[in-house]
């Protein structure tokens, strides 16, 4: 197996938990929240960018590979926040409803795309937004030694290949579960789908992974 | 079909339960195939056999049976008594136990991956997107941009304007106070050099809000006084010449000589240039001649003179055009 590196499994669950835990998403804090962002305050949305953004922005990057795309899609997903969140009635959390918003804009792009026969295509070697800084090497650790370092991104890079490969759906709520850090009832309201779907999907997904990366 | 799940008993052995109805639904609903009834083959490799065997003993899940519940069971996502069975299977099976550890591999790797660095401008582009779409038509800066707009372009300038209102609210109390027009008749050429300016109201003394004493004033022309002596700030003589200013005396001048005597006051000798009006020389006569404790010019007792010092007066009123009206300066 590519990854030598092993986490215990409490580990894992603690830092889970952390990364559910977005700072300033208090559920104390959000009915005040939405009203602002109803009621249209520019200073609210000004903060819901904020806050969730990078979220998002991530999310987009897996699924398309593209930081233009994903800058692009992350635009389109709050202007459609901006635009529907009149009919946001609060069943899910803030972030949940838009990470929903934001994978429906991702479908319709990456519909959009085969339509016109351009599939999207892998460039780990593409520039970071407007930097000269790559993927690839934004995936070099400094306290790595060369070779480990070599190592480590030929094995993300190997992953990355792999989860781009894998079919939508899968791909979808692999990045929302194990990228983001959504639960199974979260991903299952990000995606509209069942809870069943979502546990399917994501034993589906990884196994297929592993089929894909059992040669590394 | 009926399935079958695989506990391990406390003694050390397995046990074969069939499958509760729940656990059954759960297989079905990740889409396995519905499990079918199996039989263990006993220990796999590197496993004793099982202390107590029966029948129903015999029948536990196949590997494959569990394909996609591993990946659950790493999530801890599975029902209990699914996971039990699931935790029983991997304990006597080192194929499952590697593909677990190859999930979780697989599962540590994504979420060790890396996050994508957001472009750095991209937060606000989306702002002004929001509040393009809120106000239609108009060119909108976000709080940010706004801030530092604010910061780089307007408070350069709201810092030059205050300071040029402060400035100029400054000249102008210095104008009506008068400290400028003292100053603009001392720029007057002609009269630098005549004794009624040194002994009149040319000094900035005379104007302030706390005038200077005689004594004062006298100190500061200590070497002068001698030949010129020095007028009296709160005297007759700069009296009249306000009086002057006031009333009808415009572009015109006086000149006289007159003696300066040793308790301050003088008399006029000699009227070298009378003034268009008749009166101001008998007026000029009073304030030369006043009461002493008004006198003219300071007494001697404060200022090193002679008893008696003959001097040229010039009273003379100039227009100063420094501004709309112009103003009269003596």
């Amino acid at each position: 197996m590519i990854f030598s590196k092993s986490t215990t499994f409490d580990d894992e669950e603690i830092g889970r938990a952390v990364v559910s835990a977005q700072p300033g998403s208090s559920l104390l804090e959000e009915p005040q929240f939405i009203d602002k962002l109803k009621a249209g305050e520019t200073a609210a949305f000004d903060t819901l960018i904020e806050r969730y953004s990078p979220a998002l922005f991530g999310l987009l990057y897996r699924l398309t590979e593209s930081a233009d795309e994903a800058s692009d899609l992350l635009q389109d997903t709050f202007l459609r926040a901006y635009r529907s969140i009149g009919g946001f009635r609060g069943d899910s959390e803030l972030k949940t409803w838009l990470f929903r918003i934001a994978i429906n804009e991702s479908r319709n792009r990456f519909r959009w795309w085969k339509r016109r026969k351009r599939d999207l295509t892998i460039s780990i070697d593409a520039p970071i937004g407007n930097s000269d800084l790559t993927i690839s090497e934004s995936l070099a650790d400094p306290s790595q030694s060369p070779e480990e370092a070599a190592l480590a991104r030929e094995r993300e890079y190997a992953l990355k290949t792999a989860l781009l490969e894998l079919p939508e759906k899968y791909r979808e709520v692999i990045v929302l579960c194990d990228i983001e850090g959504l639960s199974y009832e979260e991903a299952a309201v990000a995606l509209d789908t069942r809870l069943g779907t979502v546990k399917s999907r994501i034993s589906r997904g990884r196994e297929e992974l592993r089929r894909r990366l059992k040669n590394y | 079909m009926k399935s079958w799940n695989t506990e391990k008993h406390p003694l050390g052995g397995y046990l074969n339960r069939p499958a509760t109805s729940r656990q059954i639904a759960f297989q079905q609903q990740i889409g396995e195939p519905e499990p079918t009834k199996t039989l263990t083959a006993g220990a796999v490799a590197g496993v004793s056999q099982p202390f107590i065997r029966s029948r129903r003993q015999k029948k536990a899940m196949k590997c494959s049976d569990l394909q996609y519940s591993l990946s659950l069971y790493a999530d801890s996502g599975l029902d209990e008594g699914v996971d039990f069975a699931v935790r029983s299977h991997i304990d006597i099976c080192p194929m499952c136990r590697q593909r677990l550890a190859d999930l979780r591999e697989i599962r540590s790797g994504l979420r060790q991956l890396p996050h994508p660095a957001m472009p750095v401008d991209l937060q606000n582009r989306i702002k002004m997107a929001v509040r393009t779409e809120k106000y239609p038509g108009k060119q909108h800066l976000p709080q940010s941009d706004l801030r530092e707009w604010l910061t780089m372009r307007v408070m350069p300038y709201t810092v030059g304007l205050a300071a040029s209102i402060l400035i100029g609210g400054a000249f102008l109390t210095m104008m009506f106070s008068g400290i400028l027009q003292s100053q603009a008749v001392m720029s007057y050429g002609p009269n630098r050099s005549s004794s009624v300016l040194l002994a009149s109201n040319s000094n900035p003394y005379f104007e302030a809000q706390d005038p200077i004493t005689p004594s004062q004033y006298a100190n500061t022309r200590m070497g002068f006084g001698y030949e010129s002596p020095s007028v009296n700030p709160s005297g007759a003589l700069i009296a009249l010449t306000r009086s002057l200013v006031r009333g009808g005396m415009k572009d015109d001048e006086v000149v006289v000589v007159a003696d300066v005597f040793g308790n301050g006051l003088a008399r006029i000798a000699e009227v070298v240039e009378p003034s268009r009006d008749s009166d101001a020389i008998l007026e000029l006569q009073r304030a030369l001649q006043s009461d002493p404790a008004f006198a003219p010019f300071v007494p001697t007792n404060i200022e090193d003179r002679p008893e008696s010092v003959r001097v040229v007066l010039k009273l003379q009123s100039v227009s100063v055009s420094t501004s709309d009206p112009p103003h009269r300066q003596r």
